[in-house]
């Protein structure tokens, strides 16, 4: 198979009018842990809204359209627009980026891909991609992916910036079948910049394809 | 990280002389806000088994300061004294909001030591508000309203949080809402208001309020339009104060320039006299997710006419000027923890207070900090003597 071919697989995984589901967020930072709960609806790749749930971050919530990002503090009923420069910052301390978080685009479209071998991860077969970033606005300059050859799914992603330092690295930890998709329900991501620093984030009681009440991506919404 | 806050309106200012960096309103209305809520109160707590079947959420967060406070040109063993406080912060949410929503907060801020002989001196005309011989109660109900969620408009009534503004610090559009400087985060007090809020697409709308209040209090409303374009989030607000006899128009802004970039440019205008200008610019940046920086500035043109304009020391004093500045410089040592500086003055007047801060998220739920406070250039109140620094440690626990 090509390399378009194996992102094309790996998209009709992905590929969902909309997705509800619970999660956590793990945060360990040098030997501490920190754990944040949440419930999340999200429309494809352009739209999603998250809602923390665990007591210090309580009513917290974040609304993504397109490449806007907002936040908004329940305690003090205040919307805040997120900065540009802070969109590189870890959501709620963690290591996924608020820009991880917003990328919404098919990776085709940014990256130009080729196989670059074929490699056994962990007792599964898999291709390992070569992606280049063929477009500047992309929060990482290359990235090697290892996808499972029979469930088309990404198992191990390694992002690094155009030094050629490597940035991050994200592991699935655990794939389920809902419906006829093979979804990565638990991912790992390391900050390869920090010592100790990673985060694991869970998803629970995925639904695809619910029907979400109109308007639930708005600003409107966001501060009710 | 962008929280924003406006500015504290004077009034409250007198009885502030020995408070903690944190706010009180201490005054004849805590006093009939603790009396009219205290129902609320009451039943908040045995209630709280009970509601979880009737599908209510509670959640809140206790803070402990311990602070002790110094007064230089003393001999060293009597520049020190202790004061402290510990607030309590509860919260309560239906659980379904999907129509309508029910939601209260309420600060309960017990003080001791010296910033409790001071306000008991102060209220003891007024009859007792104190709990126990050496502490002192204060409570605050920033919210207790009720919403409605309908297909074209969401309705709002009772005590909220009103932010018209895009500032950190200073807010010169926001009317509704009073906010602590002196508070660590910036806190803001609620406002009785009735809003309607209506969606015109996903990222934009009109948003319309008036404060509940009564004749004496002369009315006050405001209607804002808003909408987000190109990374920018920007509205237009129009107001009116009563109590002023004065009209405020406004253009907020809050978006992205290579650093994130905010501003407000208000015209306030006295339906007996002359119209003048208030403006507030800010900025923020950050380096290698480590560095993290904020600044404002306040133009207000005629601040001696412009009671909005004067905005409350903690420690006694008010700062008013027509150049008023903000500067904060955060590093993240790592993710849970961080050292801080900030800035607030009356730059006119050289004027205003440090604050050194060092915070921890040491534990799930819990947090630490431990600050220091220097105020400058601020005017005793007369026979108040206030202390020159204050060096203080708070725990924090979310439950």
């Amino acid at each position: 198979m090509t390399a378009d071919e194996i992102l094309a697989g790996i998209d009709r995984n992905q590929d969902y009018a909309t997705v509800t589901y619970t999660g956590t967020m793990e945060i360990h930072v040098g030997g501490e842990v920190r754990v944040k709960n949440m419930k999340a609806m999200a429309a494809g790749a352009e739209k999603a809204l998250v809602e923390f749930t665990n007591p210090q971050d309580q009513g917290v919530k974040y609304l993504k359209l397109n490449k806007d990002l907002w936040i908004y503090f329940p305690s003090e009923q205040d919307m805040v627009k997120i900065s540009g420069h802070m969109l590189k910052e870890g959501m709620m301390g963690s290591d996924v980026s608020y820009e991880d978080a917003l990328e919404s685009d098919a990776v085709r479209t940014r990256y130009a891909a080729s196989v670059e071998k074929e490699e056994s991860l962990d007792g599964t077969a898999c291709w390992v991609l070569l992606l280049e970033a063929k477009v500047k606005d992309v929060p990482y300059y290359k990235r090697r992916m290892w996808v499972d050859k029979t469930a088309m799914v990404p198992r191990k992603e390694e992002m690094y910036a155009k030094s050629g330092k490597l940035l991050k690295e994200s592991r699935v930890l655990e794939v389920k079948k809902i419906g006829k998709r093979e979804f990565p329900v638990k991912v790992e991501m390391v900050n390869k910049l920090r010592k100790d620093s990673r985060t694991i984030f869970e998803m629970k009681d995925v639904v695809f394809d619910a029907k979400l009440p109109e308007g639930v991506f708005s600003l409107q919404n966001l501060q009710r | 990280m962008g929280r924003k806050a406006g500015k504290g309106t004077l009034g409250e200012a007198s009885h502030r002389s020995f408070c903690p960096p944190r706010v009180f309103f201490v005054t004849l209305r805590v006093l009939r806000a603790f009396v009219v809520n205290l129902p609320f109160l009451l039943l908040l707590a045995p209630c709280a088994t009970m509601c979880e079947e009737t599908g209510l959420r509670f959640w809140g967060a206790l803070q402990s300061d311990l602070i002790a406070v110094q007064t230089f040109g003393r001999p060293v063993r009597d520049q020190f004294d202790f004061t402290g406080m510990s607030t309590l912060t509860l919260n309560a949410k239906n659980r379904d909001t999907r129509f309508v929503k029910v939601e209260g907060s309420v600060d309960l801020v017990m003080l001791y030591g010296q910033a409790a002989d001071a306000l008991r001196l102060r209220m003891a005309p007024l009859g007792s508000t104190q709990i126990s011989g050496e502490s002192f109660l204060l409570v605050d109900v920033r919210k207790l309203y009720a919403s409605l969620f309908w297909k074209y408009a969401d309705v709002s009534v009772g005590r909220q949080i009103v932010n018209l503004g895009t500032g950190t610090v200073f807010s010169p559009i926001d009317v509704f809402t009073t906010v602590n400087i002196a508070d660590l985060a910036f806190k803001r007090s609620g406002s009785n208001v009735a809003r309607v809020r209506v969606p015109l697409g996903d990222v934009a709308g009109i948003d319309a309020m008036a404060k509940l209040a009564s004749r004496s209090q002369g009315a006050t409303g405001a209607i804002k339009a808003y909408a987000a374009l190109r990374g920018f989030d920007l509205a237009a607000t129009g107001i009116y104060r009563g109590d002023q006899d004065a009209i405020y128009s406004g253009l907020t802004f809050k978006g992205d320039a290579v650093i994130g970039v905010r501003g407000e440019l208000v015209e306030r205008w006295n339906l007996h006299g002359d119209p003048w200008f208030l403006g507030m610019g800010g900025a923020d940046y950050s380096i290698a997710k480590t560095w993290f920086f904020d600044a404002e500035y306040l133009y207000t043109q005629h601040p001696e006419a412009d009671s909005s304009a004067l905005w409350v020391s903690v420690f006694g004093g008010s700062l008013s000027g027509k150049h008023s500045g903000y500067a904060s410089v955060r590093c993240a040592i790592n993710d849970l923890m961080g050292v801080g500086l900030a800035v607030v003055a009356d730059i006119g007047n050289q004027a205003g207070f440090g604050t050194a801060q060092f915070d921890w998220d040491a534990l799930q739920n819990a947090r630490l900090l431990i600050y220091a406070r220097l105020p400058f250039g601020m005017e005793d109140v007369p026979g108040i003597e206030m202390p020159d620094a204050y060096y203080g440690a708070r725990v924090e626990v979310a439950f």
